[in-house]
């Protein structure tokens, strides 16, 4: 009990007082700047997963390595901006020359708005973004405040956070859960690879038939996704902005 | 003479045609009259008495009935019929060229258990009571062979009893001069203690119980309930004969309550571990009769320590326990009949998902659950909260002699109330609940309701007495009046039976108004079992019967006797194992089938003199006559 | 009546407390104190998902459950000590009600026949196996050296007076054993961990494994107001009738701020560990009543 009370005073109070308006460290690969001069080619040449298109850089391919940023840094910058969540795919596409991120004018029904419980199905992937997420639940950044609950039964879920590729092995027991959780329930896409398949789309390993039924509410990129990200992602669809 | 007794003699006629339906209707019809005949006796001044004069040396026997008898007497004319009811639809399915005899030593077991309510003779009532013990040997038997073993064990076993009962009544005869059960009253103590061994042998209490389990399961369903509810109460009605006619001293009570004691924990351990469904239901049996023992106790012990409100609830509860019990306990014993005619076996880890396909069956057991875990809304609560009640009771008493066995049976009975719940709850969740353990279960369906009807009307009765028990309590009064107790105080009772109905409404009130918010704002879907989205479920994954009471079981170890065998793995490569654990009773194993060896082998010696020839049989009676000639006259 | 309404909203609430308790102690914001009733209210809302091997034992005995536990919450004497029910001997059938709740409860939990259900319900039952005893003989203890008669007068407040040594030592004792069981009862460390939500403590949680939607929340409701219970009987314990009643409200508060201190500090024991020490309150009120009898006897 002693060494208890010695190791609190010792650690004092950890918690970020305001996660979502908090700034992150200047290193940090947020929102890209991508100018509206950039030659969209050579950088697609150098991504290694496909994120440059004719019509901007596609946040929901894009894994952050930076690779881009190194080679010309002219063209392209990561801003510290952690506010990477949008609510629908098509609003991940950034143009040369946007700054920011449409807002997500998503909401959740006024009974969830207090109280989410989510349910993370790990499918496949390396799990750093199920350790971020589980990182959000910590000390330091606190989703619960918002009331927000990771729940291990789905029945007792509202939503089924998503992390990883969805390989083969995982698709069926994907569906199964996405079936065991009651309405009204929402499905959140979070990290690169639940967006779009990250560094392992194409892969024949992979089996992302279960997207094409359900629509995701809320895309979280980030390899991994950072969770003050998550966090005002969440927070937002919540309404806490 | 009596119009009912006349009628189940009639009803004797058709059963011997194989008959059963007719039968049935004759039963239904005696019962009537007799019920008739013992509510009378009961509730009014109506006297039965009848002197038949028998030659010398019985002498007069007096057939009468007294308030006790005829408690009883209703109790088995409601039980008996729904019995034979139950009975009839139950042999139709399986026809057995033993039908004729079957159905004549039914009625002759009906009639005896009837009879021996009437006797007032020792001898005659000896007569009686052993007529009952044959007939119900040979219902049991049902013409199979494999139930000769648990038959037989069961016909010595009451034999036994019935000598330990003629010793008492011999030395009673001696003590009193007369064969009359008025000879009983102020007994000395060495006749009174055989007379109640003797009935405790027929009663099902610890030690000499093992016969209950062993018969149970290999009988008839409708032989089985009709013996577990009315047959077992027969060892009651003598105990509480004596009883009534005795004082006992406080050792005398003492001794009494912690036989009970024990032997409902012996009864629930091996209830608790038990895989064949009627066995389980037999040692729940001996516990419900340790559990009115237990109450009986607790009245004797506040007449004597002159506490009229313990004497009053504990006498009152232990009679409603006699009556309830023989109402759930057959209903549930039918039930299990049901469960065994549809998927062909009693063995509970075979069994999963009933609820599903024999929705009925599964409801009326339900309410059968209830009733024998003594939860509340069902009739098995307010014999239990009576005898609480006395137990309680006793903590106004002067000395603590009084307090510390009253003490024991009170924890004794919550320990044990709380064991049979969870018992009775795992077995209807390995039985019906879940998914089907094996293809018998898969395919088993609803039977037809004539089969039902007796479960039905027997649930009906279980709710009925539950939920207003003031029914039972005024039933019940008489008797209690004929006990000298203090009927004040038993007013006192029924007006807390009316509180519990009240609260009882409420509960229900509350139920509805949620039931009916449930249905209007609530939609619903189904889907599968959440098993974590594990491919490959099977049904196998379940619990199964030994691992759901693992946690208590490894608790109760020291408690238990087990004996299991295994085939464990020996490498890493698929292989078979096998696990079998097994909860033998350890009365019958570890003494009476070393000491009936010992006995066999004893009397092995004198085989060599069943040679089959006659000329040594008549050397043996001619050394004998000389031998007895010698010791006559003497040498000279 | 003030009990009843007292009931009906400060069970989730003072439930709440004890996340938040916990939150302060190891340095973070955590869980609002209000956040159990939002997850009630938010729960009522939901659809519900049944397994398709499941009766109507599992749609209804929730219901069945709440209704027995609140009828007999109403037995017994929370803020004021009049109950809006009782009679004598009346704690035999709270008791049992209480058992009522979780005997259906077990059923329901059996229902979809989930490997994860029957191994809760197993450790649950095991549990009350020592429970129910120790309930009965702790309100014997009480009944035998003060003479009340119903519930309401056996959990008043001095029920064992403060005038005599023994008896205030007694009145001690049972509270301790019945906080152990309130530990029990309401799946709190050392027994049950209600934080891991299932695999790794498998008792209460996982029980309600299948659950969805309005009858989770009734559940919910229902641990709560259970919890709720005994932590007044607890209180009701310890607190002698000379003093206001709001020393009441500050005495519940303090027992669920020390559940989640003891959270904080413990974790949940091995599971036969376990069953040793839910033999503790049985063996505290026999003693207990071993010690009072000697007292009735003029021992000391």
């Amino acid at each position: 009990m002693l060494h208890f009370i010695k190791a609190r005073i010792r650690h004092g109070y950890q918690a970020i007082p305001n996660p979502l308006t908090v700034g992150m460290d200047p290193a940090f690969p947020g929102v890209p700047d991508l100018t509206a001069s950039a030659d969209l080619q050579m950088l697609g040449g150098l991504c290694p997963t496909n994120a440059f298109s004719s019509d901007g850089i596609d946040l929901g391919r894009c894994v952050f390595c930076g690779l881009c940023a190194r080679e010309h840094p002219e063209m392209i910058k990561f801003t510290p901006n952690n506010k990477l969540a949008v609510d629908s795919r098509d609003k991940l596409i950034m143009a040369p020359g946007q700054k920011a991120l449409p807002k997500i004018e998503f909401r959740l029904p006024f009974s969830l708005r207090r109280s989410f419980a989510l349910r993370n199905v790990s499918a496949g992937g390396c799990n750093a973004c199920e350790m971020e997420l589980a990182a959000s639940n910590n000390v330091n950044f606190d989703i619960s405040r918002y009331g927000i609950d990771i729940v291990a039964s789905p029945r007792h879920a509202d939503a089924l956070i998503l992390t990883g590729p969805i390989n083969r092995n995982m698709a069926e027991a994907l569906s199964e859960t996405w079936q065991a959780i009651p309405e009204p329930k929402y499905l959140i896409l979070c990290g690169t690879c639940a967006i779009s398949g990250g560094i392992f789309a194409g892969a024949e390993a992979i089996n992302r038939a279960f997207l094409k039924h359900w629509a995701a509410c809320l895309f979280i990129p980030g390899c991994p996704a950072h969770p003050l990200s998550i966090v005002h992602a969440i927070a937002s669809i919540m309404g806490r902005r | 003479m009596s119009i009912g007794i006349i009628v189940l003699f009639i009803a004797l006629i058709p059963a011997l045609w194989k008959r059963s339906g007719y039968f049935v209707i004759l039963w239904l019809l005696g019962s009537a009259f007799l019920a008739y005949e013992y509510m009378e006796v009961m509730f009014s001044r109506a006297i039965q008495d009848y002197i038949l004069t028998m030659p010398m040396p019985i002498g007069d026997v007096s057939i009468a009935l007294n308030k006790l008898s005829a408690f009883f007497g209703v109790m088995f004319s409601l039980g008996l019929p729904l019995g034979m009811l139950y009975g009839h639809y139950y042999l139709k399915e399986h026809q057995s060229p033993a039908l004729r005899s079957h159905l004549f030593w039914l009625g002759i077991m009906g009639l005896s258990m009837h009879g021996v309510l009437w006797i007032r003779h020792s001898v005659v009532f000896l007569m009686v009571w052993e007529l009952m013990s044959l007939s119900s040997f040979f219902c049991i038997l049902f013409s199979k062979r494999e139930n000769m073993e648990a038959g037989l064990n069961y016909l010595i076993t009451m034999q036994i009893g019935a000598a330990f009962l003629l010793a008492g009544f011999g030395l009673v005869y001696l003590q009193s001069g007369t064969f009359d059960f008025s000879g009983f009253e102020q007994m000395k103590p060495l006749p009174m203690y055989l007379i109640l061994i003797g009935f405790a042998f027929k009663a099902g209490i610890f030690p000499v119980a093992s016969w209950l389990p062993q018969a149970h399961p290999v009988a008839p369903s409708h032989v089985s309930g009709i013996m577990s509810s009315m047959l077992i109460k027969t060892g009651f009605y003598g105990i509480l004969l004596v009883l009534s006619l005795n004082r006992l001293s406080l050792s005398e009570i003492a001794a009494l309550s912690f036989v009970f004691t024990i032997s409902a924990f012996w009864a629930v351990s091996h209830l608790l571990n038990e895989r064949n469904l009627k066995r389980a239901l037999a040692y729940s049996s001996v516990e419900n009769i340790a559990i009115t023992g237990m109450g009986i106790c607790a009245g004797l012990l506040g007449m004597h320590a002159h506490l009229p409100a313990m004497a009053v609830f504990g006498f009152t509860g232990a009679f409603l326990h006699i009556f309830f019990h023989s109402i759930f306990k057959a209903q549930l014993f039918y039930g299990s009949g049901n469960i065994l005619q549809a998927t062909g076996t009693l063995d509970i880890d075979e069994m999963g998902a009933l609820a599903k396909r024999m929705p009925y069956t599964a409801a009326m057991f339900l309410i059968g659950i209830f009733a024998i875990s003594a939860l509340p809304f069902s009739n098995g609560f307010f014999s239990e909260f009576t005898i609480y009640r006395s137990a309680i009771e006793a903590f106004d008493a002067a000395s603590v002699a009084h307090i510390l066995p009253s003490l024991m049976l009170l924890g004794a009975l919550a320990f044990i109330g709380a064991l049979a719940m969870i018992a009775f709850i795992r077995i209807y969740a390995l039985v019906f609940q879940g998914a089907p353990r094996s293809t018998k279960a898969e395919q088993a369906s609803e039977l037809k309701p004539g089969n039902r009807l007796s479960v039905l009307f027997l649930s009906l009765a279980i709710l009925i007495t539950g939920i207003v028990p003031g029914i039972a309590l005024r039933f019940v009064k008489p008797l209690l009046r004929w006990f000298d107790l203090d009927m004040q105080i038993f007013a006192g009772l029924q007006q807390q039976a009316l509180q519990i109905s009240s609260i009882y409404l409420i509960v229900i009130a509350l139920f509805a108004l949620f039931y009916v918010i449930r249905k209007l704002c609530v939609r619903e879907k189904t889907g599968a079992t959440w098993a974590c989205a594990y491919p490959r479920v099977s049904p196998k994954m379940q619990s199964s019967s030994i691992t759901y009471i693992q946690p208590l079981a490894y608790f109760l170890k020291p408690f238990m006797y087990k004996k299991s065998t295994h085939v464990m793995a020996e490498h890493p490569f698929p292989q078979k194992v096998e696990y079998l654990e097994d909860h033998p009773d350890a009365i019958w194993t570890l003494v009476v089938r070393p000491v009936s060896r010992i006995i066999s082998k004893f009397l092995l010696f004198f085989a060599r003199i069943h040679n089959g020839k006659t000329n040594s049989y008549i050397a043996w009676a001619l050394g004998f006559l000389v031998i007895l000639l010698v010791w006559v006259v003497g040498f000279r | 009546m003030i009990n009843a309404i007292f009931i009906i909203v400060f069970p989730l609430l003072f439930v709440g407390l004890i996340p938040k308790v916990k939150a302060i102690m190891v340095g973070r914001k955590g869980k609002p104190v209000l956040q159990n009733l939002r997850d009630f209210f938010k729960l009522l809302r939901k659809s519900e998902i049944y397994s398709d091997q499941a009766t109507p034992i599992s749609r209804y005995a929730p219901l069945l459950a709440l209704s027995a536990t609140f009828v007999a919450a109403l037995f017994i004497p929370f803020v004021s000590d009049k109950t809006l029910f009782s009679f004598h001997g009346d704690y035999i059938l709270i008791i049992y009600l209480l058992s009522l709740a979780k005997g259906v409860m077990a059923l329901a939990a059996m229902d979809s026949g989930s490997s994860f259900q029957g191994m809760g319900t197993s450790r649950e039952l095991s549990f009350t196996a020592f429970l129910e005893p120790a309930f009965f003989l702790i309100v014997a203890a009480i009944i035998f050296s003060s003479g009340a008669g119903s519930c309401s007068e056996i959990f008043a407040r001095q029920c064992f007076g403060y005038f005599d040594v023994w008896n205030s030592f007694a009145g001690l004792a049972l509270a301790i054993a019945l906080f152990i069981m309130l530990l029990v009862e309401s799946s709190r460390v050392p027994f049950d961990d209600p934080a891991t939500h299932l695999e790794l403590t498998m008792i209460h949680e996982v029980m309600i494994l299948d659950f969805s939607g309005f009858n989770l929340g009734i559940i919910h409701y229902t641990a709560a107001l259970k919890m709720f219970i005994y932590a007044s009987l607890v209180s009701h314990l310890i607190l002698p009738s000379t003093v206001a009643f709001w020393w009441y409200l500050v005495l519940m508060i303090a027992i669920y701020i020390s559940i989640a201190v003891l959270e904080s500090l413990m974790a949940r024991f091995r599971m036969n560990r376990n069953l040793e020490l839910v033999l503790l309150p049985l063996c505290i009120a026999l003693l207990t009543l071993a010690v009072l009898m000697a007292k009735f006897l003029g021992a000391w």
